[in-house]
């Protein structure tokens, strides 16, 4: 269960660093378990942000987060157990085989070798990447990096997984296997928070969705409701009125 | 700990497979960059010391007028044979190193006690006609200095007249001529391959880390930044002791194998080598904290480069204050990191004894440098900028 509270963040201009700007301004949500939960939004809305704010990689200027009763801020090395994280960019090391990466992972997590190596085996199976488990990463496509990098965010069996942006790179049939994954993982009982901009996908995998423009929470809550909130028969349609904007005449 | 052995054997096995490298960590610091100090200097010795024992053959014009001289010479293991007509165009063009040419007046000059000249034709710009000008008249002036004494005695003259002041040099430094020599470039043999060694995966482990976007999801792990730091500096620090060691090996095997040329430049013994090695070694700690922190704060690999190039001048700048300045080693000196080590081999190679105090100090200076070093790099990695 993750609990978002408020949460803005300035960075400082580059080259006039005395001037900020406003990533995020008031950003609340909630997401819990058992459900898929989506951040919703145009690209630099503030997902990403969102995101390295809820992972303790980046800290608000005010406000907090909250994850399985952890405040992220005081028990930031404890609160890492409790989620898996998968970056916008995979970031695999591709020196190493897609195997020993998400065995480094397992490792760090604690495992001993030998469970390390059972579990990302085990990953390697669920993920169907046996055909080039053994290979290096260098000169993998940005699906079966992403199938590595989820691995390794799976490795220690998190209850909350956040992804930012996990089907980026991904082609249609990755896409589905990605998306039956994540309801299987849903069913569970884990707590799943992605950030996307593609509707098709939210709408499809979603229970909940937290619609983010110019840094600020514009509507969060369960799908159906944000379409009866908004009048509206397709998430597109629901997004382009939750952030303020005309529909276009048909 | 068992974080730290993960994160080390990860570290470990990645640079391994970087053939970049591994080539500046075993091949660049520990044998290209010695080969490249002493290379030259051994072809300068081998080109510009002359061996007496060495037997040679010099080409001489009018061999018909000197037999006594050409005996002595043959003495002294200066043998001959006869010019050709076009010798002096011969030396020119280099075919020839040095022609001895006895004019034809020279029986006469000899029997009557004048000056009776001698001519040697050889090319200065060629550095083997001038070797084998410099024996060649070695062996002459000495058979010039018979013939005068021989000749006083002939006179009933005590040479010893002519020899006024009898001139003693006692020279008070215990530092001899080859250990300046060897002093001069000790430094950069030992330190340069501390600085080869680690450059490539420091840079790798850090700004490689953030150019290849792995840093964030590692970050995101549970692991804290001050074990992540320290199996990461663990990393390089046994990649610097890897090519130190290298070093070491390499002086050792260059000693047994090389010729007495090699003596020339540096030779140490056993336990010289062995306190050398306990001098040095803080260094290895102290050299991958530095490294380590400098790739910490740079941005990308290519940023990590640049401001590594400046960042190496740091460590040899001690060199050159021992080079232009007369600094005595004293508790002051050892405290500073570099310096002391410097000062202690510089030494040690003179034949002192080591300073127990001092190496002590020296050591406790470089070991609470890396400290500092490994706590401003920690910080650095909790900032957020390591993510931008």
């Amino acid at each position: 269960m993750i609990i978002v509270n408020e949460l803005n963040k300035a960075y400082p201009k580059k080259g006039r660093r005395k001037e900020k700007i406003q990533a995020i301004s008031d950003v609340s949500f909630s997401a819990d378990d058992g459900n898929i939960t989506a951040l919703l939004g145009p690209n630099g809305a503030g997902k990403s942000t969102t995101l390295r704010i809820i992972t303790g990689l980046i800290h608000a200027d005010h406000g907090s987060v909250n994850i399985d009763g952890l405040t992220v801020k005081t028990n930031s090395t404890e609160v890492r157990r409790h989620f898996g994280y998968l970056p916008h960019n995979a970031g695999v090391y591709p020196r190493l085989t897609a195997l020993e990466n998400i065995q480094y992972y397992a490792e760090i997590a604690g495992l001993s070798r030998r469970e390390a190596l059972s579990r990302s085996k085990e990953l390697i199976d669920l993920l169907e990447m046996n055909e080039y488990s053994d290979r290096r990463t260098e000169g993998f496509s940005q699906g079966q990096r992403t199938r590595v990098a989820l691995a390794r965010a799976l490795v220690h069996k998190p209850k909350n997984l956040i992804l930012d942006e996990p089907t980026n790179g991904l082609d249609v049939m990755a896409t589905r296997k990605l998306r039956a994954l994540l309801k299987r993982l849903k069913q569970e009982g884990h707590c799943i928070l992605l950030s996307s901009h593609i509707m098709q996908e939210v709408s499809l995998l979603c229970d909940h969705v937290a619609i983010i423009s110019d840094g600020r929470i514009a509507m969060a809550d369960s799908t159906e409701n944000i379409l009866a909130r908004t009048g509206q028969q397709d998430l597109e349609d629901a997004f382009v009125v939750a952030i303020g904007e005309a529909l276009e005449q048909q | 700990m068992k974080q730290l052995l993960a994160i080390l054997r990860k570290e470990v096995r990645d640079n391994f497979r970087d053939k970049r490298s591994m080539f500046f960590s075993l091949l660049y610091g520990p044998v290209l960059m010695p080969l490249m100090i002493f290379a030259p200097l051994m072809i300068m010795m081998n080109r510009y010391s002359i061996d007496n024992d060495r037997v040679m053959t010099i080409e001489v014009s009018g061999s018909e007028n000197a037999p006594n001289l050409l005996a002595f010479l043959h003495q002294n293991n200066i043998d001959y044979k006869e010019a050709a007509e076009d010798y002096k165009e011969k030396v020119k063009k280099d075919l020839v190193d040095v022609v001895l040419e006895i004019p034809s007046d020279y029986p006469t000059h000899f029997r009557a006690g004048e000056p009776a000249a001698l001519y040697l034709h050889y090319d200065s710009e060629n550095s083997a006609s001038q070797k084998t000008f410099r024996q060649l008249k070695t062996v002459l002036d000495k058979f010039n200095a018979l013939l005068k004494s021989e000749r006083f005695a002939v006179r009933g003259i005590d040479e010893n007249i002519f020899k006024p002041l009898d001139i003693v040099e006692r020279n008070a430094s215990t530092v001899s001529q080859k250990a300046k020599f060897t002093n001069g470039f000790l430094p950069f043999l030992f330190l340069f391959p501390l600085l080869m060694g680690g450059f490539y995966l420091a840079i790798d482990t850090t700004a490689g880390e953030r150019e290849r976007l792995s840093f964030e999801p590692l970050l995101s792990l549970a692991v804290p930044r001050s074990v992540l730091v320290f199996a990461k500096w663990l990393s390089v620090c046994l990649f610097v002791n890897l090519s130190f060691f290298l070093t070491i090996v390499g002086t050792c095997v260059a000693q047994l194998l090389a010729s007495k040329d090699f003596d020339m430049i540096l030779s140490l013994s056993f336990p010289v080598l062995a306190k050398l090695v306990l001098t040095m070694w803080p260094l290895t700690l102290l050299m991958s904290a530095f490294l380590f922190t400098v790739a910490a704060i740079a941005r990308n690999t290519k940023e990590a480069q640049s401001q590594m190039g400046f960042a190496m001048m740091l460590p040899m700048a001690p060199y050159f204050v021992l080079q232009f300045a007369e600094l005595k080693p004293s508790y002051e000196t050892m405290a500073i990191p570099v310096l002391g080590q410097f000062q202690l081999v510089q030494d040690l190679v003179a034949g002192e004894a080591l300073n127990i105090g001092y190496l002590l100090i020296s050591a406790g200076s470089a070991i609470l440098l890396t400290l500092i070093l490994l706590v401003v790099s920690i910080n650095s990695y909790r900032k957020e900028k390591m993510l931008t």
